[in-house]
């Protein structure tokens, strides 16, 4: 399967299909404005068509992302909309980097604030897991709901046996939210914490170096991330 | 993935946006666990601050009800009858967690109508304080029958109980001195439950331990917290909030567990005879849900379960909406 085409369906893009938009999964693209200055050197500054179709030559996930608190035109802020796209890129470079890529991404799903669920601003844990509960994107990806505040002591959290991982959107730190976002992605594929390792993506924020740098996997993970039920075969 | 640590001496900077390196709910929630003396201050900027984007003020609204003094509940009452308008139930969230009768009559003369969206947030509100104060009225339906859900028998896991051991519950009981229930426990009294891959350890009201049970069956209460460890942190936070209240002048009571955002998820009868109390507790339909079953007895503080047994299938989930882009 050498072609871009081929590529595409098989992540079950349509047949016409754009490469920002289903390819990739993003609704915007780089240069992301997204702050603050002393982060904009890690900022992602393209999209590399080819590379992503390396990746998808190697087991590879798809993602539902699930928009929480999203206003009357189904939109988070601009920057919370750049604030992910830049999350599921940089954790593409993260699991790229162990050979397992990210799919298709299916960032469209949406909980309006006008639904008065509630969900977009977490007062605690337990509101996270009901939302991960409660709700299910029937897209066969790892379900990741974006949430714009989280009021607890947590940034992100992945239920012990939940069907998904809920990320607070930091809209000031893309770094944090790209970190929280494959964080808890790694917890969903099964993987613990790491917390003597300071640069290990698994490290906890309290115990991990500085990003960008904190966002390292080993081999034992990166194994046990190819042995997940998660893992699609190589295109 | 775990706590930030935000330098004390930046939390009021981070909090009315002036550093831009933290998380700001993150540093709110700090700023209501520090002893810092400007916080309410500070909170009150964000809350008031109508050019404050929802998921700030309501962080600042969750922060004031966890503070809990005085000057937090001023600035949230002072706030309660425009941000109803504005539909921020969060603020009347944190007015029944606080729980003063002050706040009740405040959320009274709202007066919603059922249609208004922050309605069902300011009737959990409401009963909260009622049965923390033992107060008539502000009761909340008990769910039919029908929408009560009974694990079926061959897809059924057992529940496990098991006492918690004393320096856990230590841990827990000052988790717990965060939430401003306004309910004293006893670290020998907690049960921890595991049901459905989640971890719950029971706290029940020292009030209504022993001898003082008999007293459920003559007024509201506030009967116990249930707390959840974090998978991510290992910290302990509210996640259950059990009310009971008399249904008949025999003994019978009612009980409602409610979720940390006021969500009903159990609900049952329960009997009071002496220090003993003989409940039967299902979950409530809801999306998502798992049908759980819990019969037992609570003699004292010590649970002696005679059936418990969780659904290894969830209710049907929601489907979030689509934006066709």
């Amino acid at each position: 399967m050498a072609s871009l085409r081929g590529f595409a369906s098989c992540i079950g893009c349509p047949p016409k299909f754009s490469i920002v938009r289903n390819f990739f999964g993003y609704a915007s693209g780089p240069p992301w404005k997204l702050g603050p200055p002393d982060q904009q050197a890690s900022l992602p500054q393209s999209l590399s068509v080819l590379k992503q179709m390396k990746r998808l030559k190697q087991k590879h996930f798809h993602l539902d992302v699930v928009r929480v608190g999203t206003d009357s035109n189904g939109l988070l802020s601009p920057t919370d909309e750049q604030n992910l796209d830049c999350a599921v890129q940089m954790a593409r470079e993260i699991y790229g980097a162990i050979g397992v890529g990210i799919g298709r991404v299916n960032r469209w799903w949406l909980i309006p604030l006008s639904d008065n669920t509630g969900f977009d601003v977490i007062d605690d844990d337990c509101e996270a897991v009901d939302l991960i509960d409660e709700f299910d994107a029937p897209g066969g990806g790892i379900d990741v709901f974006l949430v714009q505040s989280w009021a607890g002591t947590t940034l992100g959290l992945t239920p012990a046996k939940g069907d998904g991982v809920a990320v607070e959107s930091r809209e000031n730190d893309f770094l944090g939210t790209a970190r929280s976002f494959s964080h808890e992605l790694g917890h969903y594929l099964g993987l613990g914490h790491e917390n003597d390792t300071s640069n290990n993506l698994m490290c906890q924020t309290a115990y991990a170096g500085p990003m960008p740098g904190s966002t390292q996997l080993n081999s034992d993970q990166a194994n046990g991330i190819k042995d997940s039920d998660e893992m699609h075969p190589a295109c | 993935m775990g706590s930030l640590a935000i330098p004390i001496e930046r939390l009021p900077e981070v909090v009315v946006g002036k550093d831009a390196r933290f998380s700001r709910a993150q540093a709110m929630a700090q700023l209501a666990a520090s002893e810092l003396p400007d916080r309410e201050r500070l909170l009150a900027l964000v809350l008031e601050e109508a050019r404050e984007p929802r998921r700030y003020r309501a962080a600042a609204a969750i922060a004031l009800g966890r503070i809990a003094t005085p000057a937090s509940e001023e600035i949230l009452l002072r706030n309660l009858p425009k941000t109803a308008e504005d539909s921020f139930p969060e603020v009347l969230l944190s007015l029944g967690r606080i729980g003063s009768p002050n706040a009740l009559a405040a959320i009274d003369a709202l007066n919603l109508s059922p249609q208004h969206p922050a309605w069902t947030t300011a009737a959990y509100a409401a009963a909260l304080i009622a049965h923390r104060l033992g107060l008539p009225g502000h009761e909340l339906p008990i769910p039919a029958e029908v929408n009560l859900l009974k694990p079926p028998a061959t897809q059924a896991r057992p529940i496990e109980f098991t006492p918690v051991e004393p320096a856990i519950a230590l841990g827990v009981l000052d988790a717990m001195k965060r939430y401003p229930y306004g309910i004293a426990f006893d670290a020998t009294k907690l049960t921890r439950i595991r049901c459905g891959g989640e971890t719950n350890i029971v706290c029940p009201n020292r009030d209504f331990l022993g001898p003082a049970a008999a007293r459920l069956a003559e007024r509201k209460a506030v009967l116990a917290l249930g707390a959840m460890q974090s998978p991510e942190t290992g910290d302990y936070s509210v996640s259950y909030v059990f009310l009971a209240r008399p249904v008949s002048s025999a003994g019978a009571i009612a009980i409602m567990a409610h979720r940390c955002s006021g969500t009903l998820a159990l609900a049952g009868n329960a009997a009071v005879a002496g220090a003993q109390v003989k409940f039967e507790l299902q979950s409530v339909r809801r999306p998502g849900a798992l049908a759980i079953s819990v019969n037992g007895a609570m003699q004292d503080g010590k649970l002696q379960i005679t059936e418990a047994a969780v659904s290894t299938t969830r209710e049907k989930r929601r489907e979030p909406s689509r934006l066709i882009a």
